[in-house]
């Protein structure tokens, strides 16, 4: 199966920048990526957001994309506006539609990249919810060691056997010191079923966070590297601003 | 089925209406939405009604501009000498049309309410 | 009593597995070959047509942060639209299967209840793929985004009831939760 050949994904991010900070840089990129109004600009930062999340280990599926590019284009050119650039039957093709639509596409698109490429289990959130989220984590990861206990043929009895097994509140508290929080493995497995949705897939082998050694260094870098971003992103939208560009644009 | 009670069914009836609702819905008034339609100079543009817009078109003698406004489209100005085209006013209902024909420029409405079920919005 | 002041006890602890189970089935879910690009099972929402008959509102309203925001963090698409049309997607069925649940009590079942969440849910969605996404155009999906509800509401709602009268973990976790919440009067939290 092509699941079991393919390579394992480092997450090259996450070796210089928490989770929690290049959660925020990314949060902090995301208003002027939707300001930029010239299609190009979206498109460079759209592909650089890909590169991004390839190389925050995530698979992303080319396919679901471009169908999904494919689709929000079409249902923009049924309703025409502007020049007609080409008439295919009833569908007439429009340059305002068109535009319309491969923007709507690119900045949809675009944020879902940022976001796969920002996002880690890892990410703590706080107060008592965090908490609660970190259990639910852990519960989580305990399901997914024992997946394979469910049985295709009796889904809800095999199903049924693993919960009372694994998760079962009334059992002695032998396994509830488990840890809070350790989104590794979870995302592992999980990400296989999951990711699919929103056409991503990961399989990374990392622990959250910075490497633990030359960790002041790597906390520097990390902070340099999220703010360089940050600033990339705020100053494309500064420059799609000059009057030359939007003019044509 | 033995589950199944009284408000399963009309739930499941509820739903089953939502569908039929959805699918008239969505196969009525496709051309119900009014469109300017503007051929200029070889050029063909389409252009909702109900969306203000402002289209400069060029043609043989100069400019003629479109305006699209409040769900009247008019001639502004045009570069041609008589100016029957602005003299014409604005239109706003189904196959109501204004030529500019020194500066081959053709407007025309088409779908939405056609001009007999409402003249008084044009009245002025 | 917003949240159980201690994430170990039992009332916090049935809430997470809850979520976990939600985020367990998800996975799953996705091992299961889809027939359209875009439809999709919601067996995930399982745990909370389960979780109807015995927790309380602001429990059954965690269970749902939980899920949502734990496929928004392992799918990575916490700070996108997608989490934002699985959030509203999520609330809006929870609020109608509530609804319907406690208006209806003895005379619907979990496949009744389902089917009403499953059509609120795909409504919902629908109105914002049209408003956000898509365009006015994408009304012609209507239809079938509609009759996926219906489908998935269906099955999810069957699941949902055969599970329900089989299940010992059930009825194990439902028994621990009233133990937990009756002789205290719910005086843990603060």
């Amino acid at each position: 199966m092509r699941r079991t050949l393919r390579r394992r994904r480092k997450d090259f991010i996450g070796l210089h920048v928490s989770a929690s900070l290049r959660f925020w840089a990314a949060a902090a990129a995301l208003p002027p990526f939707f300001f930029i109004e010239s299609l190009v600009f979206k498109s460079a930062l759209t592909a650089l957001f890909a590169v991004l999340a390839v190389c925050a280990g995530k698979r992303i599926r080319w396919g679901y994309f471009a169908v999904l590019l494919f689709s929000i284009v079409f249902f923009h050119l049924l309703i025409p506006v502007g020049r007609v650039l080409a008439e295919i039957g009833p569908l007439r093709i429009t340059d305002g539609a068109l535009k319309s639509g491969l923007m709507r596409g690119v900045t949809l698109i675009g944020m879902v990249f940022l976001s796969v490429a920002a996002v880690r289990p890892e990410l703590e959130l706080p107060g008592r919810f965090g908490g609660l989220l970190g259990r639910t984590f852990f519960h989580f990861e305990s399901l997914l060691e024992w997946r394979g206990a469910i049985d295709r043929k009796d889904f809800f009895g095999s199903l049924d056997r693993l919960l009372m097994e694994r998760l079962n509140p009334n059992a002695p508290a032998d396994r509830a010191a488990g840890g809070e929080r350790s989104g590794g493995e979870a995302d592992c497995d999980s990400a296989d079923g999951r990711q699919r949705d929103a056409g991503i897939s990961s399989e990374p082998d990392m622990r959250g966070g910075p490497a633990g050694s030359g960790r002041l260094s790597g906390a520097v870098r990390g902070r340099f590297f999220a703010a360089a971003f940050t600033v990339l992103v705020w100053g494309l939208w500064l420059v799609s601003l000059w009057p030359p560009l939007t003019g044509n644009g | 089925m033995r589950h199944l009670k009284t408000l399963d069914y009309l739930i499941f009836l509820l739903a089953l209406s939502a569908v039929a609702a959805s699918a008239a819905w969505s196969s009525s008034d496709r051309s119900g939405e009014a469109m300017v339609e503007v051929e200029a100079a070889g050029q063909k543009y389409v252009l909702p009604l109900s969306v203000d817009t402002d289209l400069v078109l060029e043609g043989p003698v100069g400019k003629t501009v479109l305006e699209i406004h409040d769900g009247v489209a008019a001639v502004t100005h045009s570069d041609c000498r008589d100016n029957i085209c602005v003299a014409a006013g604005g239109i706003s209902h189904s196959s109501e049309w204004i030529a500019c024909l020194p500066n081959r420029v053709f407007i025309r409405i088409t779908g939405g309410k056609s001009s007999e079920g409402g003249a008084d919005a044009v009245a002025f | 009593m917003p949240l159980p002041s201690d994430t170990r006890s039992g009332r916090a602890e049935i809430i997470s597995i809850f979520g976990a189970l939600c985020l367990f089935l998800s996975a799953i879910e996705y091992l299961i070959p889809k027939p359209m690009p875009f439809f999709r099972l919601g067996l995930a929402n399982l745990p909370l047509l389960l979780g109807l008959r015995f927790l309380s509102p602001v429990d059954l309203l965690l269970v749902l942060l939980l899920k949502v925001l734990g496929q928004g963090l392992v799918n990575g698409t916490l700070a996108s639209y997608v989490f934002l049309f699985s959030f509203a997607g999520s609330a809006a069925s929870l609020a109608a299967m509530s609804l319907v649940y406690r208006l209806g009590r003895n005379s619907v079942s979990l496949i009744g209840v389902s089917l009403f969440g499953a059509m609120a849910s795909s409504l919902v969605q629908l109105v914002l793929a049209v408003t956000f996404i898509f365009g006015s155009a994408a009304k012609l999906m209507a239809p079938f985004s509609l009759g996926s509800g219906l489908i998935t509401g269906l099955l999810v709602g069957w699941f949902a009831q055969v599970f329900a009268e089989r299940s010992e973990w059930l009825a194990a976790v439902e028994a621990r939760y009233r133990d937990e919440a009756a002789p205290k009067g719910g005086g843990e939290a603060p």
